[in-house]
């Protein structure tokens, strides 16, 4: 027995010395070699996250269908559920729920993406994306329910509100604003949107604000340039921004506002030296300064220069000797910032659209503001409708708009169909009068028979048939809408037809034209907006 | 030699446990200590702080070795420090390990526990508070303590006892500190040792938590305090979080209850400015909403403690007082003289900071530039740095002990020893007065004199460097006389000239221009972005001005000397002429033009609001008939001396009643009213202010009302209201208003024979004044004659109190002293007790020698108010009691006061 106890004992002994070797040993590495543990380090956090993100980068694939990505991403979000704001892994919970609630929406399953985005929300209260999900998928869902009728003024002091916040914020009370559409039947949010115009809304006031910054770089690195600050100026939906450069920079560099996404619209940079004056557009600038350009968190489409939204966006030009004698540089441009959620929302009130209408008209110079920034909202949404043919089951074609006085113009010109079945899809503003005289011309073929759709999740209405009188062989005078559509009162869903003009109302509005009696040889639609 | 060895050697080998165990047991402790809070806040969080393993493994045995010797060498580390209080937390242990179960998510939600200080017990609730790992990764954590309503700490319902985050441990409590003598609103701050159940944590900040008590306690009134934090938890994702862009952002810390809950439109007017286009118009309407000397001197506070931790995302607090309409910034973790933002090595000290768009707007403001030099000016030449450095002194010596004893001397993952705390407290010492000696030199001493020139009819003046001139003196060749002035100068371009006739002041050869005059200032923009605010700047250029004396050809002046920073005058140098453009810079001079006061006389008629800038002259027998809802706000001195014979008359129009006849701010100091009456007035409310009485008085001083008659107010709750105001009133009357006669506010007055009679509540209501009422009568009043309430002192002599609910109604720590009263038919006769839990007590009343006759009730007060009656005469004597104590004569039976003399009490006969 003792000798078991002295066995026992020396074995704690050895235990023990042990146990302080390896003490010395950690005292050691930690003392001599703090780059091994540093290693393991790193090494052990990328395996902490490596799990999650290579799950989310199998799920981030374009062409991941939704199988995978709910295969891939319901896992990762419970194995994450503990997780919370903060945390290193909530990142990968939150681009888990934002795929997931896409994937789900591309498939049309608004209820599963309005529930990930809920989970979205409960996870980060103040995760504004989770709630421009939601409320995307709610005004997605309202656009089917009927208008309520209650509570105007407190839809139009929702909407004020909503109105009253700058870019980007405005997502926040967006689902707010969807709930007061849905309770306004008595024009609270348009009262509402309009005293918003008046006062002045919706300028592109990000994009003007302060975050320009000139830096040069003489050879010894990038220096802001202090003598004279960047001249931003905006009137409107124009932009100036004007700069001068050190004398001897040979490189300069341009720091834009950050985390703002938009679009500088034709911009054109004007260059003066002494006297002259040369105006170019903003890409062709490196040739001009002969040398290369650069530039990150915006990119060059056409005479058009996007801002991404980055973090730290830029402009670079590396300056050939021409262009160092220049004293000032200003860019002018037309700015385009996206328009917020709400705006299609509320432009496609029938009300706004009234009311907007008798604007215009008016030319009174007390609302010259509020005009041109209506028109600025229309443009903004227009420039993003999507007006579009669609002859049988082939690929939409874009019908381009462009700007025509007060309005646009649009022309879709299809010589031979070749299809029995042609739609048109209309962008979703009340406001807008879809103008088709001297309009809808069907030449050579036979009367044809329309059949209008206003939401592809309805039943298709009945197809009547036009009158005998509207038959008109080869190249008679063309057809007004409401003879080509024969009856206001069939069509549904918020388009609705006034003599020669066709108000749209509803999101995603579609005219569906079916030619029973054989094709035309020639459809064309020529139409103005207003 | 073998046997020896080998016995030598089993020797060791038996005793090895002695060393081997305890070196086993400290590396399984350091092992799962470091391993735990690697994972936590390495691993599973990505925090600030480097929480890299070998520099938690090196920082846990440095603490290891700490808590060692502190176990071992100090045994009486539970005596009392010589200055230092010690807080001791008693919180269960099973609350401990709910704080503990899941950093820092599990530290947030309260537990309870008991607070102990000086033998005196609290029931508290407590948590971790910080948004960042320095405040809850250590062993030494930060603390809220919350008290019950019922029972405040020291007049705080919450405290933070804050961890310090550097070995400097005092950068906050300094800063706090330094906030108090620039007379800012800061929370209360004290340096505390923390025991939590019985084990030392060592020297905490105590920090007071900002709410309506804190504004309260600095004499302001309760209003909107918001709070900018968009950092960590409360950092929105998916927009930029730049407080000055979206008024949602912020959050409310003290409200205004006159104002639906959540109402930010004073917050956004103050965005809509910082965010508008540079303009002459957006520092007009920048002056209407800040307090520029308030912002000056908040703007001093962050260069003397070299800091830009009030920055677009976070640290913001805003106090926006409704009565002054204007916006004063509140001091909250400045974290002042951090070494990780301070300038680059050899380019100086920061000498302005710019870290917000709201500081950027504010220094394109040449008065406010020059606000904020006045005050720098004044703190150094006033010695506000070497008594500062004195505290800074006695904070070090009252801090070494609770050092030297402390166990955790952890922060940014290093664990310190006592003699480098002490090391780092001493150069933090050096850092501030290096610091001052550089910004002192900049900001008071003149490199360069100011230069002037003659051109034709004006004086031309060059100014340089930060110093501006703040007057000027013209020697001239003999008397002469000067019919006016003007300023010109060229700003962005253009030529601007401001009449400054007023700042002139001739004495026979001798002209003293009282200007102030900047050189250029040019705010330099690098950054908006956390952090990187430190390189923004601003660039200092010379500027010139243009003086046109009307009446003085430039020849006459012989000789110009200016005054600059200090009360000495210095020669100006001539020179050539020059004319150098002020650039981006606002409000370069306020106009001074000699000011004509506004007369009305006759019959005046008012409609909608009325804005009278300069002082107003009411003569007698003026009629003002004001418009249903029309107001006068008035921001000059006002005369309306009528007589008795030609009152002046303020009538509504028509039937409905017209707003307010309103004073607001100091401008009006002085003003006086005699033989008015104003009748059938309201109120007058917009979004951003309130004026709650047909007469209000803000933020005047000097006001005298006598000889008035006030009757019949509508819709609002007062008849006559003054805030933050000093006014006296003689021979009054107020008659049937629709609630209180007069309300006073954090105000100081003095009432003498006035009446009040048939208020619709109280006759006098007081919060948080002091109040002298001698010869009054009190009549019929709906509620009380004087409601006494929240920190008021009353001294009320020889008046009267009848037919009221309440003759006298004390409470929430006030004081009123009263004496030759006489209370007739009152429901209750005086009154006092405790409405308001924000004051830690009840009212206290003395009544001396005063009458009580045909009260329902004559005295009554609550457990936690006092009430001594002395020498009074009752016609039911009270039963005397602990709250209600009746000594001296008191003489019973019907009483009645003596006609001839007042003063004395008299049994009825």
């Amino acid at each position: 027995m003792q000798r078991l106890l002295v066995r026992l004992a020396n074995l704690a002994r050895v235990a023990l010395l042990g146990g302080t070797l390896l003490a010395a040993v950690t005292a050691w590495v930690f003392a001599a070699h703090p780059d091994w543990v540093d290693a393991f380090d790193r090494d052990h956090v990328a395996a902490y996250v490596r799990t999650d993100t290579e799950a989310l980068g199998r799920a981030e694939r374009a062409d991941a269908p939704r199988a995978t990505v709910e295969a891939e991403l319901l896992p990762l979000l419970a194995r994450t559920a503990d997780v919370r704001k903060g945390d290193r892994l909530a990142p990968c919970r939150r681009a888990a729920f934002a795929r997931l609630a896409r994937a789900r929406v591309a498939d049309g399953d608004l209820a599963g993406a309005a529930s990930v985005a809920e989970m979205w929300r409960a996870f980060d209260p103040l995760d504004l994306d989770a709630t421009l999900v939601l409320q995307q998928v709610t005004a997605a869902q309202a656009a089917r329910a009927p208008a309520g009728s209650a509570a105007a003024e407190a839809a139009r002091q929702l909407a004020a509100e909503l109105f009253a916040l700058a870019p980007d914020r405005e997502r926040f009370l967006a689902p707010l604003l969807v709930d007061a559409l849905a309770r306004d039947d008595h024009g609270g949010v348009a009262d509402a949107f309009f005293t918003h115009l008046r006062a002045g809304g919706t300028p592109a006031s990000a994009v003007a604000s302060s975050g320009w910054v000139l830096l040069a770089d003489g050879g010894d690195g990038f220096d802001p340039v202090r003598t004279e600050p960047v001249d931003v100026r905006c009137d409107g939906d124009d932009l100036r921004v004007s700069f001068t450069p050190v004398h001897d920079s040979k490189r300069l560099r341009l720091s834009l506002p950050p985390r703002v996404a938009g679009r500088l619209c034709n911009a054109r940079f004007r260059i003066r030296a002494g006297d002259q004056e040369v105006e170019l557009p903003a890409h062709q600038l490196a040739r001009q300064t002969g040398a290369a350009v650069g530039e990150q968190g915006c990119h060059y489409e056409g005479d058009d220069l996007v801002l991404e939204g980055d973090d730290a966006p830029w402009l670079l030009w590396s300056l050939g000797p021409g262009a160092r004698i220049a004293t000032t540089w200003t860019l002018c441009a037309r700015v385009e910032t996206p328009s917020p959620p709400w705006l299609g929302w509320v432009m496609a009130l029938p009300e706004v659209g009234a009311r907007g209408q008798a604007l215009l008209a008016a030319d009174d110079v007390e609302d010259a503001g509020a005009r041109a920034r209506y028109r600025a909202c229309r443009r903004t949404l227009l420039a993003r409708a999507r007006l579009s043919l669609r002859l049988g089951e082939a690929e939409p074609m874009p019908v381009a708009l462009r700007e025509s006085g007060e309005g646009f113009a649009f022309a879709a010109d299809v010589r031979r169909l070749g299809a029995t079945r042609l739609r048109l899809t209309l962008p979703a503003l009340a406001a807008i009068e879809v103008v088709a005289s001297p309009g809808v011309m069907v030449t050579g073929g036979r009367a044809p028979n329309a059949v209008q759709e206003a939401d592809t999740h309805r039943p298709r209405a009945a197809q009547p048939t036009l009158p005998a009188a509207a038959a008109t062989e080869g190249g008679a005078p063309p057809w007004p809408w409401s003879r080509l559509l024969p009856s206001a009162g069939v069509i549904v869903g918020g388009v609705t037809i006034d003599g020669v003009g066709l108000s749209v109302r509803a999101p995603s509005a579609v005219l569906e034209f079916e030619f029973s009696n054989g094709d035309p040889d020639e459809f064309s639609l020529v139409g103005s907006v207003r | 030699m073998t046997t020896t060895g080998a016995r030598t050697a089993r020797l060791l080998w038996r005793y090895s446990f002695v060393l081997t165990l305890p070196v086993c047991i400290a590396l399984v402790w350091w092992a799962r200590t470091t391993w735990q809070r690697y994972q936590t806040f390495r691993v599973e969080q990505g925090t600030l702080e480097d929480f890299r393993l070998s520099r938690v493994g090196a920082m846990t045995f440095g603490e290891l070795l700490r808590r060692l010797e502190v176990d071992w060498t100090q045994t009486g580390s539970r005596r009392p420090l010589p200055d230092m209080r010690t807080f001791d937390l008693f919180v269960p242990e099973q609350g401990l390990a709910r704080l503990d179960a899941d950093l820092p998510h599990s530290g947030f939600d309260y537990v309870d526990g008991v607070l102990r200080l000086g033998g005196d017990d609290w029931r508290v609730s407590v948590r971790y508070r910080g948004d960042n790992v320095y405040h809850w990764g250590y062993r030494k954590k930060s603390w809220r303590v919350k008290t019950k309503k019922a029972r405040l700490f020291e007049g705080m319902r919450a405290f933070n006892l804050i961890a310090p985050r550097t070995p400097e441990l005092l950068n906050n409590y300094l800063a706090y500190r330094l906030a108090n003598r620039l007379g800012l609103i800061a929370p209360r701050v004290e340096l505390v040792e923390v025991r939590v159940n019985g084990t030392n944590m060592g020297v905490h900040v105590s920090t007071e938590q900002l709410d309506e008590s804190t504004l309260r306690a600095q004499s302001y009134m309760p209003g909107d305090l918001y709070s900018g934090d968009a950092v960590a938890q409360k950092a929105y994702v998916g927009i930029d979080n730049d407080l000055f862009r979206y008024p949602g952002l912020w959050e409310k810390q003290a409200e205004n209850n006159h104002y639906p809950t959540g109402a930010r439109a004073a917050l956004a007017a103050l965005l809509a400015v910082v965010r508008a286009p540079a303009s002459e118009a957006r520092h007009e309407r920048l002056r209407q909403l800040v307090d520029v000397e308030a912002f000056a001197a908040f703007s001093a506070l962050e260069i003397l403690c070299a800091t830009i931790h009030v920055d677009t995302e976070h640290n913001w607090r805003l106090f926006y007082d409704a009565n002054r309409r204007r916006f004063v910034p509140v001091v909250w973790d400045l974290f002042g003289w951090d070494k990780g933002n301070a300038p680059a090595p050899g380019s100086g000290p920061r000498l302005d900071v710019l870290s917000s768009p709201l500081h950027v707007v504010l220094h394109a403001d040449a008065g406010f530039l020059a606000a904020r030099q006045r005050v720098l000016a004044r703190f150094f030449a006033g010695g506000g740095d070497a008594a500062f450095l004195r505290e800074t002194d006695a904070a070090i010596t009252a801090a070494t002990p609770a050092v030297h004893r402390d166990p955790a001397l952890t922060m940014q993952v290093q664990a310190f020893r006592p003699a480098e705390v002490r090391a780092a407290m001493a150069g933090l010492r050096r850092d501030i007065e290096a610091l001052w000696r550089d910004v002192a030199r900049a900001y008071t001493q003149a490199e360069r004199p100011v230069r002037f020139w003659r051109q034709g009819d004006a004086l031309g003046l060059l100014v340089d460097g930060r110093v501006p001139i703040t007057r000027l003196r013209l020697l001239l060749d003999g008397p002469r006389t000067i019919h006016g002035a003007a300023l010109r100068f060229v700003r962005a371009g253009e030529e601007h000239s401001v009449d400054v006739s007023a700042a002139v002041a001739v004495r026979g050869a001798e002209v003293d221009v009282d200007l102030t005059l900047m050189a250029r200032h040019v705010p330099q923009i690098d950054s908006m972005r956390t952090f990187e605010v430190k390189l923004n700047r601003m660039a200092l250029e010379p500027a010139t001005y243009e003086l046109t004396l009307a009446g003085l050809e430039t020849e006459h002046v012989v000789d110009v000397r200016c005054e600059r920073g200090s009360s000495r005058l210095e020669r100006a140098v001539e020179g050539a002429p020059q004319r150098l453009d002020l650039g981006p810079m606002y409000r370069v001079v306020e106009p001074r033009p000699v000011v004509v006061p506004t007369v009305w006389r006759g019959e005046m008629a008012v409609d909608g609001v009325l804005e009278v800038a300069t002082p107003l002259v009411i003569e007698p027998g003026t009629v003002v008939r004001l418009a249903p809802d029309a107001s006068v706000v008035v921001r000059g001195r006002v005369l309306a001396r009528g007589t008795e014979a030609a009152p002046i008359r303020f009538e509504p129009a028509g039937d409905a009643p017209w707003g307010v006849f309103a004073l607001q701010g100091r401008g009006c100091d002085g003003s006086q009213f005699a033989h008015c009456a104003f009748r059938e007035g309201s109120g007058y409310k917009t979004d951003l202010f309130e004026y709650s009485a047909m007469l209000s008085l803000h933020d005047a001083q000097g006001v005298v009302v006598e000889h008035c008659i006030l009757h019949d107010s509508r819709v609002v709750d007062d008849m006559m209201h003054a805030v933050y105001a000093e006014l006296t009133v003689r021979d009054c009357r107020f008659v049937a208003s629709l609630e209180d006669a007069v309300d006073l506010d954090i105000s100081q007055a003095a009432f003498e024979r006035c009446a009040f009679e048939r208020a619709g509540n109280d006759g006098l209501d007081l919060m948080t004044s002091r109040v002298q009422a001698v010869d009054c009568v009190f009549r019929a009043c709906g509620d009380k004659g004087i409601s006494v309430g929240e920190g008021t002192e009353l001294q009320a002599e020889r008046c009267t109190m009848q037919g009221c609910v309440f003759g006298v109604q004390v409470k929430d720590g006030s004081v009123a002293s009263l004496a030759h009263l006489e209370l007739v038919d009152n429901q209750g006769g005086i009154d006092a007790y405790k409405k308001n839990w924000r004051y830690g007590s009840g009212g206290r009343v003395f009544v001396y020698n005063s009458a009580f006759r045909g009260n329902r009730t004559v005295a009554t007060a609550d457990k936690e108010s006092e009430l001594r009656l002395r020498d009074c005469a009752f016609d039911v004597t009270p039963l005397s009691s602990r709250r209600v104590l009746v000594d001296g004569n008191a003489i019973a039976g019907p009483v009645r006061r003596d006609p001839r003399d007042r003063v004395s009490v008299q049994p009825d006969r």
